[in-house]
């Protein structure tokens, strides 16, 4: 068997029983070939890595969401009838809302600045690549809401490879030197209680102008995967939402060619 | 009548729709709301066909198929995905505890994120063969009869699916 056959039978090897003739013959090719051995390592990492992914369950929310939804659209015809009688003041009230937020929505102040987008990019991205790390010795457990956080990285002074825009740009700041605005600014990513999803969230200065606001909500959709949300925590705004795997492995591609620099 | 109906087809749900959106979740390639759309629609189905199901034993065999075939029918349709919707973030957290080092972490993290990107461009016909043999542990004889094609077939779909699957994830260079 030459190594071009070999190739040929890496995937009849992973289905065939051990004693499979030809499944003994490609491992005895591979035995004496360092070269095939590399390739076959990789192509079974490959299908290691399919096998070991871990698909997450719904969320609670989206059990209650789905099921709301079919039982909607399988409702008695009786039902049906019922509900098509509201159809119609639902429709004047959509209508007369719209007109009414058109006006906001077409605000000069929804402009968006490519500085600030690039700013919550990184900073989304810097808190997942901290997150992703195996072992997090920052991690702490909340049992407010039963989730694991990263210690706000800020507090703790980790030094972070980010772009110096951060420090000096956008309506919030990782670097914080005094006590005062320690507190006030941060980025914080934290897995949920499934452990499947990254959320992140992002505080604003207490005194972030409405518009300011207004942009990070905008900014937050590119980033942010979905469920996007604002809280007041009696204290400050908070920006919450799933963030978005591409910016993940962007950022992990540039942090291994040695872009970003340690603030 | 209809109210008994309901209630047994909630009772359906309650049981089934968190493995069924999970099998939705990989036959879409992670998509979570297509997912979604593909779990709420399966049920729909069900809910319509259900006056003529009895058998609650194979009541996962019998959503699983309605769930293949509807994606089949979904992708097939538009051969290639949404381009702007966003897959679910998760982690392969196996090989993310497995990671000797935060490297090395990283580079699983990657690895998951090309396995995700090379499943939703993979024809639907090859991701459901991965899907069922991988993710779902069958034997190619399984695959077949699950997906209702002969184990041949299950074979040679799975030698392409993979080798495309490992192409995009390792841009495997052609031995000379």
């Amino acid at each position: 068997m030459n190594c071009r056959q070999c190739r040929e039978y890496f995937s009849h090897f992973i289905d065939a029983p051990p004693d499979d003739d030809l499944r003994q013959e490609v491992e005895v090719h591979l035995t004496g070939c360092e070269r095939c051995r590399v390739q076959f390592r990789e192509y079974h990492t490959v299908m290691e890595g399919l096998e070991s992914m871990h698909i997450p369950e719904p969320s609670a929310d989206m059990e209650r969401e789905m099921w709301r939804d079919i039982r909607q659209k399988t409702r008695s015809p009786a039902a049906r009838l019922r509900s098509a009688a509201l159809l119609i003041p639902a429709g004047i009230a959509f209508f007369m809302a719209g007109f009414l937020l058109r006006g906001l929505i077409d605000s000069p102040s929804a402009i968006r600045e490519p500085s600030e987008r690039s700013a919550i990019q990184y900073a989304a991205c810097s808190a997942l690549f901290h997150n992703a790390y195996p072992i997090n010795p920052n991690a702490v457990y909340d049992p407010a809401d039963e989730s694991m956080k990263s210690v706000n990285f800020v507090e703790n002074r980790e030094p972070l490879r980010l772009p110096a825009m951060l420090s000096s740009h956008g309506p919030f700041s990782l670097q914080a030197d005094t006590a005062e605005t320690e507190t006030e600014q941060a980025c914080i990513p934290f897995v949920s209680p499934s452990g499947q999803t990254l959320v992140l969230r992002v505080i604003p200065h207490r005194d972030a102008a409405p518009e300011t606001l207004f942009q990070l909500s905008r900014e937050a959709s590119r980033v942010f995967y979905h469920r996007i949300s604002w809280h007041h925590d009696g204290f400050q705004w908070i920006l919450e939402g799933r963030v978005r795997p591409d910016f993940l492995f962007d950022l992990a591609s540039e942090l291994k060619s040695g872009v970003g620099e340690n603030v | 009548m209809f109210d008994s109906k309901r209630r047994q087809f909630e009772n359906l749900y309650r049981r089934q729709n968190r493995r069924l959106h999970q099998l939705a979740m990989s036959l879409t390639g992670f998509d979570e709301n297509d997912a979604r759309d593909v779990t709420q629609e399966v049920f729909i189905r069900a809910f319509q066909a259900f006056d003529r199901y009895r058998d609650e034993g194979t009541e996962w065999a019998w959503l699983r198929s309605i769930c293949v075939n509807f994606v089949r029918e979904r992708y097939r349709r538009s051969r290639f995905f949404r381009e702007n919707v966003q897959p679910e973030i998760f982690y392969t957290d196996t090989l993310r505890n497995r990671a000797a080092n935060p490297h090395e972490a990283m580079e699983n993290i990657q690895l998951t994120g090309r396995i995700i990107s090379a499943m939703k461009e993979l024809p639907v016909e090859f991701r459901e063969v991965l899907v069922m043999r991988h993710i779902y542990g069958l034997s190619t004889a399984e695959t077949g009869e699950t997906l209702d094609i002969p184990e041949g077939t299950v074979r040679s779909r799975l030698k392409r699916a993979r080798e495309m699957l490992v192409k995009h994830c390792l841009r495997e260079e052609k031995l000379p």
